[in-house]
């Protein structure tokens, strides 16, 4: 048994360690998507980003990426979706504000940021480019799912009373008059009706749409 | 041990190292290959796809761009990059594979049903999309789906793919083994309370007698009878479905579950008009539809509406509602408000000075009073659409502020129920266009469709020509490959009052080209012949229009059954694309069978010499048919077709090149030819003959024909209805070579039934000796008819046919003319046999005769012997009768066949030949005139059609009662005859 297992071993490893010239796989499709590719190297850059903004280190397991890919097909469904519609992009200029927050929140200083990044594996290009998506994606989320969503006072007066008072009394705090706190309210009700009809039109639109996982993608570690 | 395994696996999977933290990162690249070398995409597209360049370092995010834009092409299944170091840097290779697309698609071994169009349609695979296993897995499980519901449960499916890898391309054959095709079962319903019709019965009405053969036509037919069965008893939403089909392998039948839900009983009640239950049947859709629905019972009141404004209620409406009494019945109820009945004496426009009243009039759905809507039409949103479309008239044509008013008079003249309706037009001033600029246009030069865009310079300006120019320019574009072509506008004050200088902006792209043209399916037909056809020329612009000019040519061969022409890989980004032109040979062999019978005034015994005009009779016939398609894969056909009948036995060969010398011009005609025929009452002629004949299209309307005839005609004897003296010559066999031509000139709009234009046809043939042909003439036949609109949709329509024969050299030994008296006007020159002389009357000449039974005759038997030319002037006025199918004809048809061309007369008398103060006999040069009346029914074909016709003149004739040894024997009695006044004829098509 102890030899067989040094024979499967040793045939593994033969390949890195006899060759001095031994081939690295540095990028590769992990899925399709519709007409387009997801590529390896992006799920890594989505976990590197995603660990930056919630400021932790850097999880690049098989879990994370599978669900990396899954938030990534996702978004491609979404970016397919903005380029359809000829949906007006946003620039670098329109995230210079997220950005200086993002650098104020992790460092004191540029030097400092670009370490920082460097730590993560990233440039200052990913994540601007990664913040430009981003805002598109908020953008055209608000604009496709909430134009026109109307809350109506008593979807906030049924919300304040079954969700919003039950969750200050849990906290012990003393809950605000609906007034104080109904425009706060309306704005959470929209957003969760735009969420579940984003999640409704994801559902359907990755139902109609080509996507393909590779078999043995992403890479496992 | 299992835990140093794991970790080691682990380890190793741990050489696919991201480059954010590989080794390689920024590495000099020293080299980037491709495995496998050979690459679907060229290499010159490939080197600008590939953003990772030699000499540079290595970029993680240009890898990936690299990755994306490959597959983007299209071309690619899988793509990997490795790294492998090499010196002081790294050498990159893009290991791929290649996508396969959708090639030839089959399915064989199916017995009918299902067609195999229907099979080929459930499999979903289309030809030049990308393939894929699953695509072809789905396709299988398709049409296995649809085996079992036509009955075939025991069938397997096996998939055999062919590759094509010099273009990426599969074939897909599905062979199936069908076995036996199963019977129906029993019939299980499912419960529902509103079904009272038990299984049994159910079955009965359905017509799925047990046993038979399932098939889904059969299973659905049944379903609907169900459902009609139950729309019949007032059931109208009744629906009757099939929930599942159980298989019992041990008997091999098919049990059919089925839901019947009969729905309420629908009702319908109209207050306040009367109509028939046929009208509602036709009026209200749910009828037809079999379903209640909001917007079936909306159109069935709209259509109330409107036959009651056709009926002069103008200011009609109705309204519908829904009665529910019980939860089994639903009452719908239509209320109708009629109003006054009243009539729309007048349409009066004024203030039109840029259009004249027709043009405007033309646009207007209401409609005066005629003598075919005697109360007009007329209603306001009638009106105010006629406003709204005299607008846009205006506004199309510069007049940005034009006014339309409108005002009704509900007592015009004075009487009640008399409407009139004043439309005054203000149509402010033009706006032209100053100036136009067009820009961008760098691959295409403006000068190509700046003559044919509306909006030039001094033409009426207006957002519809802009329009217009778009579609023209972007379509000029598209067909030259630029399909991301756009197009932007502009315009602004001109300088002067009403003038616009207008600017096109157009953006080019990049156009897309042909990589090469893949053409399949050929069995037979030689791949020459296709490439021929073809009109996509690899690197040239991929054009729809060569596209479908392509698929019309080959269709155009008469050798496929389907041909179908798509782009491989339609979604991939590429700047060339490769074509598919798949084609489905049509059966080679056909025969065909047919029968018919003519009725007309072709009776009478061929022994019996006492009725020249002939009996109407009635002559059944059978035809035969023979055709070889596709000749030497060249796509030439050969036909044998046979009649037989008692008038006629008739055998024609014919080859046919379509396109000969390789030109879709040109077609070429060898035919031959056996008949025996008694159209001609005179006698019963035998014809063999053989015709080399090439047609020349010289352009759309134009056709020119080139044609050389040799046949040998003899005539039966012993058939021969005239008088003994001229039997010798007349029935001895002819040898006739006619070297000849024909030009057509066809400007009409529908061949079958024109309403305008030209048909012009000359025909020229000259028999010589110098041709080995016994008789010396020349013969000419003209035609030409014109077509017009006149108002009210009458149609006039004329046509003038002159034929002429001029023989010359010497009168053949024992040849003579006429003896006298009966010589002295309308014998036919004896040099023209008479198998070659002009036959003429009938349903498609001159209505005032039986078919050929014009011009000169026999001076004793009274039977035609036909002339030396003909003359005919036809006019007809053809009009409307009910609606667009029935309509009718009043014709004048002035003309006869002449003995010679020196005797053609307009002399509408007919004078007797008087001997010793006895009628002896008469001539026939006069002119016959004919009116008359028909009806036209209008089919696919051409329109049926009914003559009566009534000669004003007829000809008299000297006749002989008795038999042909009664004239022989000189007993017998000549008497005096004439054709009658009426003719009847039945046809099909238009006279001309």
């Amino acid at each position: 048994m102890a030899a067989s297992a040094r024979g499967i071993i040793l045939l593994l490893i033969a390949p890195w360690q006899g060759s001095p010239a031994a081939a690295e796989i540095i990028d590769k499709v992990v899925a399709v998507v519709g007409k387009g590719v997801i590529t390896a190297s992006e799920v890594e850059e989505q976990l590197r980003l995603e660990a930056l903004f919630n400021r932790d280190p850097v999880d690049l397991s098989k879990v994370k990426r599978r669900d990396a890919l899954a938030r990534l097909i996702d978004r491609r469904l979404l970016e397919r979706e903005i380029t359809a519609k000829n949906f007006p992009p946003a620039t670098v200029d329109d995230i210079a504000q997220e950005l200086a927050a993002l650098e104020r929140r992790t460092t004191r200083n540029g030097a400092a940021f670009e370490q920082q990044l460097e730590s993560y594996g990233l440039t200052k290009e990913d994540v601007e480019q990664f913040l430009v998506r981003q805002t598109n994606f908020e953008r055209f989320v608000a604009f496709r799912f909430k134009t026109g969503l109307d809350v109506s006072a008593q979807a906030v007066e049924a919300y304040y009373k079954e969700s919003f008072l039950p969750a200050t009394r849990r906290l012990q705090a003393e809950a605000p008059p609906l007034e104080e706190v109904y425009d706060k309210i309306a704005a959470a009700v929209m957003d969760e009706r735009a969420d579940s009809m984003l999640v409704v039109w994801l559902k359907e639109t990755h139902a109609r749409t080509r996507v393909v996982i590779m078999e043995d993608s992403p890479p496992s570690k | 041990m299992r835990r140093v395994l794991f970790g080691l696996w682990a380890a190793l999977t741990l050489a696919w190292t991201p480059l954010h933290s590989s080794s390689l990162d920024g590495l000099t690249v020293v080299g980037v290959e491709f495995d496998p070398r050979a690459q679907p995409v060229a290499g010159s597209q490939l080197s600008a796809l590939v953003a990772v360049k030699p000499g540079e370092p290595l970029d993680v995010r240009l890898v990936r761009q690299t990755i994306h834009d490959l597959y983007a092409t299209g071309r690619y299944k899988d793509i990997e990059v490795e790294a492998t170091r090499a010196g002081d840097g790294v050498r990159v290779t893009f290991v791929t594979q290649p996508s396969w697309f959708i090639g030839l698609v089959d399915v064989t071994g199916v017995p009918r049903p299902p067609t195999p169009g229907h099979l080929m349609n459930v499999t979903e695979l289309e030809a030049g999309e990308p393939y894929s296993e699953e695509k072809t897995a789905y396709a299988k499980q398709q049409i296995r789906r649809l085996l079992k519901e036509n009955g075939f449960y025991l069938a397997s499916v096996e998939v055999d793919e062919t590759k094509h890898p010099e273009h990426q391309q599969i074939d897909v054959v599905f062979e199936v083994n069908a076995g036996e095709r199963t019977g129906m079962g029993e019939v299980i319903v499912a419960p529902d309370p509103g079904l009272t019709v038990s299984a049994d019965e159910l079955r009965r009405i359905a017509k799925w007698r047990e046993g038979k053969p399932l098939t889904q036509r059969r299973v659905r037919r049944g379903l609907e009878r169900i459902e009609r069965y139950l729309q019949q008893r007032h059931h109208w939403q009744a629906q009757a479905r099939k929930v599942d089909l159980v298989y019992d392998p041990d008997v091999n039948r098919v049990d059919v579950v089925l839901h019947v839900v009969p729905g309420p009983r629908v009702m319908v009640r109209v207050d306040g008009a009367d109509f028939s239950p046929a009208q509602l049947q036709k009026y209200l859709p749910i009828f037809e539809e079999g379903d209640v629905d909001e917007d079936l019972l909306s159109e069935g009141a709209s259509n109330l509406r409107d036959y009651l404004q056709t009926q002069g209620y103008f200011s009609a409406s109705v309204e519908y509602f829904l009665e529910r009494d019980r939860k089994e019945e639903v009452r719908i109820v239509y209320h109708v408000e009629r109003g006054p009945r009243q009539r729309l004496s007048s349409v009066r426009i004024a203030g039109n000075r840029y259009f004249d009243l027709e043009t405007i009039r033309e646009r207007l759905l209401i409609q005066e009073r005629t003598m075919h809507q005697r109360r007009g039409r007329f209603s306001q949103s009638l009106l105010e659409r006629d406003v709204e479309a005299i607008e846009q008239l205006y506004r199309t044509n510069g007049f940005r502020d034009i006014e339309v008013m409108s005002r009704v008079d509900s007592n015009f003249g004075g009487k009640t129920g008399s409407l009139a309706v004043f439309l005054t037009i203000e149509e402010g001033p033009l706006t032209l266009v100053s100036d136009l600029t067009i820009l961008g246009t760098e691959q295409i030069a403006a000068q190509e469709f700046l003559p044919q865009l509306s909006s030039a310079p001094g033409q009426p300006f207006s957002e519809i020509s802009v329009a217009t120019d778009r579609d023209l320019i972007l379509g000029r574009y598209y067909d030259e490959g630029f399909h991301d072509a756009r197009f932007g506008w502009r315009y602004e004050a001109g300088g002067h009052p009403n003038r616009v200088a207008v600017e096109y902006k157009i953006e080019e792209g990049e156009p897309l080209r042909v990589r090469r043209q893949i053409v399949s399916g050929l069995r037979h037909t030689r791949k020459a012949l296709v490439d021929r056809q073809i009109r996509i020329f690899p690197d040239e612009p991929l054009s729809q229009t060569a596209m479908l000019e392509t698929q019309r040519r080959l269709y155009d061969l008469g050798v496929f059954s389907k041909v179908d022409v798509d782009l491989q890989n339609p979604d991939g980004e590429e700047p060339s694309k490769n074509v598919l032109v798949q084609v489905e040979e049509a059966k080679r062999w056909s025969f065909g069978v047919g029968g018919g019978a003519e009725f007309a005034r072709i009776g009478g015994n061929t022994g019996d010499l006492t009725s020249p005009v002939g009996d109407a009779s009635f002559s059944p016939r059978v035809t035969l048919e023979f055709t070889r398609l596709n000749l030497r894969g060249k796509a030439h056909t050969a036909s044998l077709r046979t009649r037989f009948s008692d008038l006629q036995q008739r055998a024609l060969f014919t080859y046919e090149n379509p396109r000969w010398t390789g030109s879709d011009r040109w077609r070429m005609t060898v035919s031959s030819l056996f008949d025996t025929s008694r159209n001609v009452r005179t006698f019963t002629g035998r014809r063999l003959e053989g015709v080399f004949q090439v047609q020349h299209k010289l352009s759309k309307p134009s056709t020119a024909l080139y044609r050389f005839t040799y046949r040998r005609t003899s005539i039966d004897e012993n058939t021969l209805q005239i008088t003994p003296g001229l039997i010798p010559r007349a029935s001895q066999p002819v040898r006739v070579g006619l070297l000849g031509g024909t030009y057509i000139q066809d400007r009409r709009d529908d061949p079958t039934d024109a309403t305008k234009g030209l048909y012009n046809t000359m025909d020229l043939g000259v028999a010589s000796g110098i041709w080995a042909s016994e008789p010396d003439f020349l013969r000419l036949l003209g035609q030409n008819s014109s077509y017009h609109r006149l108002p009210g949709r009458l149609i006039f329509a004329r046509t003038l046919q002159l034929g002429l024969m001029l023989p010359w050299g010497q009168v053949p030994q024992g040849a003579r003319d006429l003896p006298t008296p009966m010589n002295f006007a309308s014998d036919p020159d004896s040099r023209i046999p008479l198998s070659e002389r002009f036959f003429f009357g009938g349903a498609n000449s001159h209505r005032g005769f039986p078919i050929n039974q014009a011009g000169p005759r026999d001076p004793v038997t009274g039977f035609p012997i036909g002339g030396g030319a003909v003359l005919l002037n036809s006019v007809e006025l053809r009009f409307p009768i009910i609606g667009q199918d029935i309509g009718g004809v009043l014709f004048h048809d002035a003309g006869n066949a002449y003995s010679r061309p020196g005797r053609i007369s307009f002399r509408a008398k007919q004078e007797p030949l008087i001997v010793d103060g006895q009628i002896a006999g008469y001539e026939f040069d006069y002119m016959v005139h004919a009116v008359g009346f028909g009806l036209r029914y209008r089919t696919p074909i051409g329109p049926m059609r009914i003559d009566l016709g009534y000669s004003v003149n007829p000809p008299r004739f000297i006749g002989f009662e008795g038999t042909r040894e009664e004239l022989l024997t000189n007993r017998g009695m000549l008497t005096r005859q004439r054709i009658s006044h009426f003719q009847f004829h039945f046809s099909l098509g238009q006279t001309f």
